[in-house]
């Protein structure tokens, strides 16, 4: 399977990288980490959408480059953000600056999925 | 939540990924994670004496 089909499928399923190597203790232990980090970040009310136009007004080009790319790591979580987020997430970006415990762990569940695949990658070019 | 528990669960949480990483024997994945969270508890009292000394 070609590397960008590994992290595509990698990215939507939460450790499905390993899945398709046939690691799956390591499958097991990244879904499972990625998802209760990602729930927990929704149960503490953390910011599920990125920021709009209106909220980044006024901010300097740094802080709203820092902003945006937390909303692009909060999608990087794959299957947990796609649900809630077509399901329609009730929090906005301002309800997660304010929330920032949970939208820490939202970011954080996006970089773990991120690690999951980079890793991943990385166990398929060691194996012969 | 407490400033402490959210500390501790992340610390927890990036002592389980990084524990995860490379091709290591179970033994050293735990000891791989340990030294992840006494990194992480350092890190956190380090950062609160510093934040003490600059603002008082």
């Amino acid at each position: 399977m070609k590397s960008a089909s590994l992290a595509l499928f990698g990215w939507l399923v939460p450790g499905g990288a390993y899945l398709i190597l046939r690691r799956y203790a390591h499958f097991a232990i990244f879904a499972l980490l990625v998802t209760v980090t990602f729930a927990a970040g929704v149960a503490l009310q953390g910011g599920l959408s990125g920021p709009q136009a209106a909220d980044l007004q006024g901010l300097d080009p740094f802080t709203t480059f820092i902003f945006r790319a937390g909303g692009f790591a909060k999608a990087l979580a794959g299957a947990p953000y796609l649900l809630v987020f077509l399901t329609g997430s009730p929090h906005s970006f301002l309800d997660g600056r304010l929330h920032e415990y949970g939208t820490t762990l939202l970011v954080m569940a996006g970089l773990f999925n991120v690690l999951a695949i980079s890793n991943a990658l990385e166990t398929r070019k060691e194996q012969p | 939540m407490p400033h402490p528990e959210f500390t501790l669960l992340l610390a927890v949480l990036l002592s389980a990924a990084l524990a995860l990483l490379g091709e290591r024997a179970p033994r050293e994945r735990v000891y791989v994670g340990i030294y992840t969270f006494l990194c992480c508890a350092l890190a956190t009292v380090a950062g609160s004496w510093g934040m003490y000394w600059i603002h008082g």
